[in-house]
């Protein structure tokens, strides 16, 4: 589904993001990525959803390279990915159902076709009652679902999720994480970046362990399966 | 999306902004507006005077002045001479007393001024009217000298060479309204520009999301592409109003106003006042395009 072969990331300046990255996540997978910040967990979700190029090596999701795409085939690989962010990122002058329609408005869909998959992707987070609601008037916990309904709206392929629950408190992050278990359950493909170890010791999944850059621990769920990458080990863990 | 719904989708998001920026939307029109109508006046001056040109070319006469003391019968003699010449079509002699008495009909309150006995202002003169050919060209140096050869002429007074004088004058008037209106309209280019790239920059939040959740960038330019060229096309119609207002309040209201029948005695034609849509239009695409020519909201995430 998604791999990552050898994949370096420098930006101007010098500054080198990930070195020699490699690891492979089969469909359906739910996976934590962690590290300290600084990382390079930010830079590894806008790989997959080329929000920013490799300096060398490949990214491939679903087979294609990513980085080989054509600028005008982009929009068409992200339709089939959803990101949310620490912070929601929602349209405030928008109301929630505005704001999880985007997609399916670019798709063209009929209105009503936008409003089944809108309703549908609120009804899975909770806010079905919300969706004439404007983001103001809703509470953080709230906003972030709604982030999170509007990646889901259309059923995407790949989840990401760079610090979904940075902002909340922990009884919220739990529900936040339960929605991602949930849209997993449905054969998402969730990958969720995150600071916080409770999320990854209450949830059974597959965690990617960053630092400075290079991947130094790929657990597997539940066998805690861990692979210290010695350097020259550049094959894909699975 | 279909072709039909993009087109919808776009004309939506552009009215939906024009509507939520309508003062900055205005300034821009009225940017364009300004511009066109300064163009626009000048061409309205030039097309009616240009008009005018060609009336009174057609009607151009060359009037040979002869000294107030010839006689009747030395006109008679020079109009038989120039009537020889094949590019000369007819020749009329209007003598002392035709020159009074249409003085004095034309200008009846200055009649007083020939009673002056120390002055004689209307001399005799033969009026010719020359061949077709002739007549569009003006007399040649030749043709001018050898008619100032013959005896007893005073004065050689060529209708063309005046209105070669005023087609140039009206000429450089038609440039000089061009140029301005040009310059003008560069610069409400850059204004449609600036309008359309603040827009953008209002709304680079939900452009942000659009591109994340797979928008094409055609599919987030147009609209503002659109509303650029709507905010010209206004432009260019409200240019085309307040010439029209400015037409119908200078228009000659009865007969006897020569110089306003001369400069706005009628309005553009109909493909002239579609050039000025057009062009308008034109110049807000082009300044909305001018203003998304750069990737100016990118998502560029930081490193963590």
């Amino acid at each position: 589904m998604i791999q990552f072969l050898r994949v370096c990331k420098s930006f101007p300046g010098g500054q080198v993001a990930l070195d020699e990255v490699s690891f492979s996540i089969e469909a359906g997978e739910f996976v934590f990525l962690t590290g300290d910040s600084g990382a390079g967990k930010t830079t590894l979700l806008s790989l997959v959803y080329r929000a920013t190029l490799p300096t060398s090596g490949s990214v491939l999701v679903n087979g294609r390279n990513v980085g080989s795409l054509p600028r005008k085939k982009v929009p068409y690989l992200r339709r089939t990915i959803g990101v949310v962010f620490q912070d929601s990122r929602l349209i405030r002058r928008k109301t929630v159902y505005e704001n999880v329609t985007y997609l399916p408005r670019i798709l063209g869909y009929s209105v009503s076709r936008q409003r089944e998959l809108a309703m549908e992707a609120l009804d899975q987070v909770g806010l079905a009652d919300r969706a004439n609601a404007f983001p103001a008037q809703l509470s953080g916990g709230e906003q972030q679902r709604v982030a999170i309904a509007r990646a889901l709206a259309n059923d995407p392929a790949v989840l990401l999720a760079d610090e979904p629950t940075g902002n909340l408190d922990p009884n919220l992050s739990h529900q936040i994480f339960q929605l991602f278990v949930e849209a997993r359950a449905r054969g998402t493909t969730v990958i969720v970046a995150t600071h916080d170890p409770k999320a990854v010791s209450d949830f059974p999944a597959r965690v990617l362990r960053l630092g400075k850059g290079q991947l130094i621990a790929d657990t597997g769920a539940g066998e805690q399966r861990e692979l210290e990458l010695a350097a020259g080990n550049q094959e894909p863990t699975r | 999306m279909t072709w039909g719904q993009a087109i919808a989708y776009f004309f939506r998001e552009a009215l939906l902004s024009l509507r939520r920026g309508w003062r900055v939307s205005l300034l821009a029109i009225m940017t364009i507006a300004v511009s066109l109508f300064l163009g626009g006046l000048f061409a309205l001056v030039s097309y009616n005077l240009q008009g005018e040109l060609e009336v009174w070319r057609g009607e151009a006469r060359v009037v040979l002045y002869f000294e107030p003391s010839t006689s009747e019968d030395v006109l008679s003699s020079r109009r038989d001479e120039v009537l020889a010449l094949e590019w000369v079509e007819s020749a009329a002699i209007v003598t002392l007393e035709d020159a009074r008495e249409r003085f004095g009909r034309t200008f009846p309150d200055l009649v007083d001024v020939l009673d002056d006995p120390d002055a004689e202002p209307l001399p005799p003169s033969l009026e010719l009217s020359l061949a077709p050919q002739a007549r569009a060209a003006g007399l040649n140096i030749d043709q001018r000298a050898s008619l100032g050869a013959l005896g007893g002429v005073d004065w050689v007074d060529d209708d063309a060479a005046w209105l070669d004088r005023l087609e140039r004058l009206v000429g450089v008037g038609r440039v000089a309204g061009w140029a301005l209106g040009g310059l003008l309209l560069v610069a409400a280019v850059f204004t449609i520009s600036s309008v359309i790239r603040l827009t953008a920059y209002r709304y680079r939040d939900e452009i942000a999301v659009m591109r994340q959740v797979g928008a094409t960038e055609l599919l987030i330019r147009c609209p503002f592409y659109l509303e650029g060229f709507l905010q010209g096309l206004g432009g260019g119609m409200m240019a085309v109003a307040c010439l029209g207002g400015v037409f119908l309040w200078l228009r000659p209201q009865g007969p006897g106003e020569a110089v306003r029948e001369a400069l706005v005695g009628s309005f553009l034609p109909i493909s002239s006042v579609l050039a000025f849509l057009v062009v308008g239009a034109l110049a807000g695409g082009i300044g909305a395009v001018f203003s998304l020519r750069r990737e100016f909201v990118e998502l560029e995430p930081a490193v963590d």
